[in-house]
């Protein structure tokens, strides 16, 4: 007896779509996820802006540095790092329930509902034909799958030199926020110096984002708080728990929290799946017609290897490389800053050396204010006095540029399941992520030749910071698409080789790993696989 | 302890006696993170504030995460989350002989940090 049609396994970006089209087409859906969710910081955060709260607030410590003082502690660069205090719910009771043993990689898991995404930075990317064909993406379903999740979600962007690299075709685009007077003055000197930054593979404009700049279904344009690390005010950035809350009002869907899927068991009328209740660790069983997993490629990786395998398995994986680099842009500092901001990305400059679309990397300029100075402080080699002084004179005109390099499968990635007797599923995944020696030449040749740019931009570079691999949280490839029906490959439509009723609708099928962000790929291809079962059955 | 403490990090940071407010709240959160243990380095630049900024920016450049260096940054943090003190860390207008003034500051700073680098091995 099956008590739902499909089982959508995981609440984030690609679980939250798959449940969205399912849900639309009349299928009766259960939603399962880990259920963390801030219920303690949101409530404390004034709608005010960033300046107004820092001059008038005497509770903000709570939620800038945490009830425990938590972020004001030292801690090791790596993925989550920066998350502030409201957004750390993100990554409550990962590290006991999801262990990882890694020596070369710093992955960043989920168990909150709307998942990884509920931090996400907004940053939308389409991919090129090229990128899709690389990733095994269908190019046709993907571009009519990527109109309806922009439509869904609600896209701002500008009709400038990064809008192809952004948003491809896209209809009904938003128009962007005001940019930063710092970024600014990089857009402006790229107008200068236009023709020939192009001829060298660089496009520079404004990055599509998941942030409303003018109402839409209910939810609020941005009003330029720059508390966009801290509080979702008014709906304006899109979150999987918005789209979870309406969803939950359907008749035809059910959610249940808490639950951390651990294996599925396929029969013939069926799908039968075991979970572990994360509150009292008992075993929660479900049974389905069919089975959606989007529990983020790690997440994913463990549920298929304890299911379908007794011996260990290895698979590979991708993920972006990932460098950042400080740059003060000197006529710049020392002024004031605009109260009303965002603290999201302001830019986005797309290299295409070979003018072909197939192998973009992507960097992203970001304003630094709302994350406060002592973060910045932390990594100064001076006296902490004299530190504070001088990065308030220049935080007027420092930029944090980041710089993501496209994946391809290559040698030293690879991810397995290990017993640990430590774990609730007895459990762990154990990674090793190195690049190449041909890779680190690739990628530092492209960063330098991106550190010039910035200068002939205006801005200064400080120095280059190499964040621990797996810091992107960009995952993908481990259950590649195959035309083979191979163990641990997908169909074409998402169905999991070897399975008849298991569909993965994460970024587990990408076979390649674009620098664009991930996430609107990830909810395209997973309203796609959802398509293809609502058609199916 | 931690309150005296408190009161000559925020004297050394802003140059004023700082609230009684943010200095219960660098106890709380010198206790919340561990940082309430005794350490020579901490203990002797309490002792003689002189030679904090010596001893914090030899620490800068040898050992960024000593316990001196940590406690000083929750200090900047705790006044940085405090109304009275947002114009202390907030970006504002200034005219170019700031610019010039910060910059010798920076120098001096330097020269100060390599005095730290002998008075730390004598204290340690």
């Amino acid at each position: 007896m099956n008590d739902f049609d499909v089982i959508v396994a995981g609440s984030g970006a690609s679980g939250i779509m798959a449940a969205q089209t399912l849900a639309a087409d009349g299928a009766r859906v259960l939603v399962l996820d880990g259920g963390r969710r801030d219920d303690h910081y949101a409530a404390l955060i004034p709608r005010k802006s960033f300046v107004d709260i820092r001059h008038s607030e005497p509770e903000q410590y709570r939620y800038f540095l945490g009830d425990a003082f938590e972020s004001a502690a030292f801690r090791k660069l790596g993925a989550g790092a920066q998350l502030t205090p409201p957004r750390r719910f993100i990554i409550d009771a990962v590290a006991e329930s999801l262990p990882v043993r890694s020596s070369s990689f710093t992955g960043l898991e989920s168990l909150a509902t709307g998942g990884l995404a509920s931090g996400w930075g907004l940053m939308c990317g389409v991919y090129s034909d090229a990128e899709l064909e690389r990733a095994s993406l269908p190019v046709g379903m993907m571009r009519d799958a990527y109109q309806v999740i922009a439509d869904r979600i609600g896209i701002c962007a500008a009709d400038d030199d990064a809008r192809p690299f952004a948003c491809g075709a896209l209809q009904r685009i938003q128009p962007p926020p005001p940019l930063d007077p710092t970024a600014a003055v990089l857009s402006k000197q790229y107008a200068r110096q236009r023709g020939a930054l192009r001829a060298r593979g660089y496009h520079l404009g404004r990055p599509a984002m998941a942030l409303l700049t003018q109402p839409k279904n209910g939810r609020s344009a941005t009003q330029l708080f720059d508390m966009d690390f801290y509080s979702d005010a008014g709906n304006s950035a899109w979150r999987p728990a918005l789209a979870l809350e309406a969803l939950r009002r359907s008749p035809n869907v059910a959610y249940a929290g808490n639950a951390l899927v651990t294996r599925f068991d396929e029969r013939d009328d069926g799908v039968a799946l075991e979970a572990l209740d994360l509150e009292d660790r008992s075993a929660r069983r479900y049974n389905c017609r069919r089975l959606v997993l989007a529990c983020g490629v790690l997440g994913t990786a463990r549920i298929v290897l304890r299911s379908l395998s007794t011996a260990r398995v290895r698979l590979r994986l991708l993920c972006n490389d990932y460098t950042y680099v400080p740059c003060v842009v000197p006529s710049r500092v020392g002024r004031s800053m605009p109260e009303r901001n965002n603290s999201l990305t302001q830019l986005a400059i797309f290299h295409d050396p070979s003018d072909d679309a197939r192998d973009i990397a992507v960097g992203t300029i970001f304003a630094y204010r709302s994350l406060l100075l002592f973060r910045l402080l932390r990594e100064m080699p001076l006296n902490v006095r004299d530190a504070r002084a001088l990065m308030q004179y220049l935080l007027s005109g420092f930029l944090i540029a980041g710089f993501d390099h496209p994946q391809a499968y290559s040698d030293g990635k690879e991810l397995w399941l290990e017993s640990d007797s430590a774990s609730p599923t007895g459990d762990r995944l154990a990674i090793e992520f190195a690049l190449t020696g041909d890779e680190c030449t690739r990628h530092d040749a492209r960063e330098r030749e991106f550190m010039r740019v910035l200068r002939a931009l205006g801005a200064w570079p400080i120095k280059r910071v190499h964040p621990p691999l797996g810091s992107s949280i960009h995952y993908a490839g481990t259950l590649p698409v195959s035309n083979e029906e191979r163990p641990f490959t997908l169909a074409a439509d998402g169905r999991l080789h070897g399975t008849q009723r298991v569909y993965v609708a994460d970024g587990s099928g990408f076979t390649f790993l674009p620098a664009k962000g991930v996430t609107l790929s990830l909810m395209a291809n997973a309203h796609r696989v959802a398509a293809g079962l609502c058609e199916a059955s | 302890m931690s309150l005296d403490e408190a009161a000559v990090f925020g004297r050394y940071l802003l140059g004023c006696d700082v609230n009684q407010r943010s200095r219960e709240l660098y106890a709380r959160a010198a206790r919340e993170l561990g940082y309430d243990g005794d350490d020579a380095v901490s203990r002797f630049a309490t002792r003689n504030r002189w030679t904090i900024a010596a001893l914090d920016g030899a620490l800068a450049f040898t050992s960024p995460h000593a316990p001196l260096r940590a406690k000083l940054l929750l200090m900047s943090a705790i006044l940085e989350t405090q109304p009275e003190y947002a114009a202390w860390f907030l970006p504002r207008d200034r005219r170019l002989a700031f610019g010039l003034a910060t910059a010798l500051r920076v120098l001096r700073a330097g020269a100060e940090a390599l005095a730290g680098l002998v008075l730390l091995r004598l204290v340690r």
